[in-house]
């Protein structure tokens, strides 16, 4: 097992370097980032190359990620383009606020597409069968942008009306009085709410399909059939035999999922205004400042990674019938 | 019964939680206080705290953002302030005397302007601001426009003397931000207020000259500005504190003051925004500012050859309705928003003339233009010259919504006159990175921000300048220019500057469409919230906002 997780991580070593130089090309040659300089009038021709020249963007490509690569390795991915700030700790900043978004929509997801899926394959062919799976292919269906700004405008405006406030549209915490202890917790599941429902809606129809084929693969298969020949209470049969086997193959998505959902949730953190990891990617490429661009996209890489190789540890672990070599 | 303990647990835990939910919600709808604090007032800022964020405003090349200017107008004042009707106001000083022969200001600052530490400002502060700007170290940090020019800064005390070399007739721009010599001497200005606006030696205590402090800077969430209870020049803030919220999607931005959760908003204008003018409890105030659109017409090599000749420029301002184009894109938002008939001036600035009123949407004239220079219509309805066809490369921004509206609206006009404008829009970064510095388009729509001072206008006109993207060149004009730009009498430079605008206005290098409207909306238990324009944003008079 150690050498097959040794191999993998050094196999992503040149999957890692290609991609960065790849994203920090694209990144250099298609953004400007001295343009908002050049739309002033006031800023001259002369100052601007002399600002091309120290920040080293007169260079070729090549070296620039030549310089990159030095900073990312030895300073910690370095600073920014402008205002020379560090990176990392901004970084870490927004990771700890995505871990909590995408942490609480997974779990949710997680639960209620186990439950939905469990139920539907228990049901088959039920109405709940067909409610849940028509819902299903309404949440995959359903673009995320427009969920999260109808929820927005429909779940705060109707609590309103009652002068109620129990949702928040945008930000982690109120600006005013966030509090302490249970009252901020409190405040940051509000804040949270919207933007974990519109997330949930996908990944719950994703969770809830996977969840049903697989019960009703296991359902259907030999030794829950042993099973109740052997006359044990359906329940036992269900719960002991059918659903930890059927679980398994949902356990490997649910881990890849984590990884690409570390990229942050783009469209809905810029939407909610979350300091994500999404939120700090779109602003990055409007600054059109490839560093922090390509220390995102390293740590994302990086994430992606580890999940899969989670995710196939965890296959093994669970399913006796796999072995690492 | 197992099953029946599980529900009831599940049913207590849910009430639990929306008991406590309603019971911590005070927020109501726009009409009440959405702070649950009284004295605090939530600002959305559609910028801020990105990763490149740094609150230096010094450092104008860096950091200097329109939403820096609005958080920080409070806290670090100036020599003068832009008013809403763009006039210069002394701030932090009582007068300015202007000498010339060589060109001389004395600054009288004003005897009670101090620092929130008690330390007065005075001509330290003045010279420590000048020599932080020349200094070479921060030279691709600072625009040096003007402080070059200055040849000293003496006077320790509140009368400050500042000599140039040579006349600078946009004096009054610089000393717009004056730095605390006794806090920052000695430091990295390249670090020290990247992420506060504190005094180094002090534990990074919060420092500023205004009526409130920046007590709080979260990146990615949002800027604290807090009453600075140690007094300045002039009267106390009325609120305790200001909370600039960064909402940097103006559909999440209108919602939030939908929703209360923020007292007012500045966003840039959208077509969404008109919804809001008819909710109750909600003031809407628009004015025209100084962003405004244009289309640039290159005359140089690597634009449309046909672009050079005079009269084919003059078809092409008769083939624009800008009037309709106005009406169409802020007519529900502003309807005070027409044509801006001048591009040295601005519609609320000294010196505005209607220059290019002469030119209305004709395509009878330009059909009688292109006749007289034996043009003929094809199959198409676009015209042909000597075997060219009249059609243009229209370069603008692509994914900016009004501009892709607009630029439908001014194909259409141009077709039905027999000019036919084909769609270029290109990325923000490629317009401006590599198409306008190398003259790379026939025709291209974007928007100058610019201040009160003429000064853009010399670069933007004068011949070979690298910011006249055009390449249109008048020697006259040139010289014109050159003078206003070191004529100290207000009156004669602005008599310079519009004579140009009249040359432009026959010469037509641009085609002026429109100053962008502001957007101010804010919950109507706001008082003393006023709309500015100018580049100084709504803050300039944050002291006089209250609640309730």
């Amino acid at each position: 097992m150690l050498t097959y997780i040794i191999r993998r991580l050094l196999y992503s070593i040149p999957v890692l370097v290609a991609t960065s130089f790849l994203i920090f090309t694209f990144v250099s040659i298609t953004g400007d980032p001295l343009g908002r300089l050049r739309s002033n009038p006031n800023i001259t021709a002369e100052q601007i190359h002399s600002i091309e020249h120290s920040k080293n963007l007169d260079k070729p490509v090549i070296v620039r990620y030549g310089y990159w690569i030095r900073d990312a390795v030895t300073k910690q991915f370095g600073t920014t383009l402008f205002g020379n700030r560090k990176i990392w700790p901004d970084l870490r900043r927004v990771m700890g606020h995505t871990l909590q978004f995408i942490l609480s929509a997974i779990i949710i997801s997680a639960i209620l597409g186990i439950a939905i899926g469990v139920y539907s394959a228990l049901r088959q062919y039920s109405l709940f069968d067909y409610t849940a799976t028509t819902l299903s292919f309404v949440g995959f269906a359903t673009p995320v942008f427009w969920l999260a700004l109808m929820l927005q405008v429909l779940m705060v405006q109707i609590f309103l009306k009652w002068n109620v406030r129990v949702f928040y549209t945008s930000g982690l915490s109120s600006s005013v009085n966030a509090g302490h202890g249970f009252h901020f917790l409190l405040d940051r599941v509000q804040h949270l709410a919207l933007p974990v429902i519109a997330l949930c809606a996908l990944s719950t129809a994703t969770y809830s399909r996977f969840m049903r084929a697989s019960m009703l693969e296991v359902l259907n298969s030999d030794y829950v059939r042993t099973a109740r020949a052997k006359g044990l209470i359906e329940r036992r049969v269900i719960m002991r035999h059918a659903f930890r086997n059927a679980l398994i193959p949902l356990i490997t998505v649910i881990a890849i999922d984590f990884g690409a959902l570390f990229a942050g949730a783009i469209v809905t953190e810029t939407i909610f205004t979350l300091d994500g990891m999404g939120f700090y990617f779109v602003n990055s490429l409007f600054a059109s400042d490839p560093y922090p661009v390509m220390a995102w996209l390293m740590v994302v890489a990086t994430m992606v990674i580890i999940f899969n190789l989670i995710a196939d540890i965890l296959y093994g672990v669970f399913d006796p019938r796999i072995r690492y070599e | 019964m197992h099953r029946r303990k599980l529900w009831l647990l599940a049913g207590v835990v849910l009430a639990a939680l929306a008991l406590a939910a309603t019971g911590s919600a005070r927020v109501s709808g726009p009409d009440s206080a959405s702070s649950s604090k009284a004295g605090t007032l939530v600002f959305g800022a559609e910028q801020g705290g990105g990763p490149d964020w740094c609150l230096n405003l010094i450092l104008d090349v860096d950091c200097n953002a329109f939403w820096n200017v609005v958080f920080q107008t409070p806290v670090v004042r100036g020599a003068f302030l832009f008013t809403p009707q763009f006039n210069w106001k002394p701030d932090l000083i009582s007068k300015a005397k202007l000498q010339v022969g060589p060109q001389r200001i004395t600054y009288y600052i004003r005897k009670n302007a101090k620092w929130s530490d008690g330390t007065p400002v005075t001509g330290k502060d003045w010279k420590f601001t000048w020599q932080t700007a020349i200094n070479p170290k921060y030279k691709d940090h600072i625009d040096p426009l003007g402080w070059e020019d200055i040849r000293s800064v003496v006077g320790s005390g509140k009368v400050v003397k500042v000599t140039f070399k040579r006349n600078f007739a946009g004096w009054k721009n610089l000393f717009s931000y004056i730095l605390p010599q006794h806090a920052l001497a000695g430091s990295d200005m390249l670090t020290v207020w990247n992420d506060c606006i504190c005094n180094p030696k002090k534990g990074n205590a919060p420092i500023g000259d205004g009526p409130f402090l920046l007590t709080k800077f979260d990146r990615g969430s949002g800027v604290t500005l807090s009453k600075n209870t140690h007094g300045w020049y002039g009267k106390k803030a009325k609120l305790d504190s200001i909370v600039f919220r960064f909402i940097t999607n103006t559909n999440s931005e209108i919602q939030a003051i939908r929703s209360g959760e923020v007292d007012a908003i500045y966003p840039q204008p959208q077509l969404a925004l008109s919804d809001l003018r008819s909710q109750a409890g909600l003031k809407v105030v628009s004015h025209v500012g100084l962003q405004w659109e244009h289309i640039e017409i290159e005359q140089g090599t690597h634009g449309n050859p046909l672009a050079k000749q005079l009269w084919i420029r003059r078809a092409l301002m008769q083939a624009f309705n800008r009037v309709a184009a106005a009406k169409a894109l802020y007519g529900t938002l502003n309807p005070s928003v027409g044509p801006l008939q001048s591009l040295v001036r601005l519609k609320g600035e000294a010196g505005y003339a209607n220059d290019f009123g002469k030119w209305n949407y004709s395509p009878a004239k330009i059909e009688a233009a292109m006749k007289a220079h034996n043009c003929s219509k094809g199959g198409d309805g676009i015209f042909t010259c000597n075997g060219t066809k009249v059609a243009f490369d229209f370069a603008s921004t692509s994914g900016n919504a009004l501009r892709t509206l607009a630029f439908t609206i001014f194909q259409d006009q141009a077709a039905k006159a027999g000019i036919q404008l084909r769609n270029a829009f290109v990325p923000a970064g490629t317009l401006f990175g590599s198409k306008l510095p190398a003259h790379d388009f026939d025709l291209a729509m974007f928007t100058y921000l610019v201040t009160v001072d003429p000064h853009y206008v010399v670069a933007t006109f004068s011949c070979g300048n690298a910011s006249n993207y055009t390449e249109y060149c008048n020697r006259n004009v040139t010289k014109w220019l050159g003078q206003s730009d070191r004529e100290l009498n207000p009156g004669k430079r602005l008599k310079l500057i519009t004579r140009v605008g009249k040359v432009l206005s026959s010469d037509v290098p641009m085609v002026p469409l429109y100053q962008r409207p502001t957007y101010l909306v804010y919950k109507t238990s706001v008082h003393g919230m006023v709309d500015n324009a100018s580049s100084q944003g709504p803050s300039f008079n944050a002291e006089n906002w209250s609640k309730g």
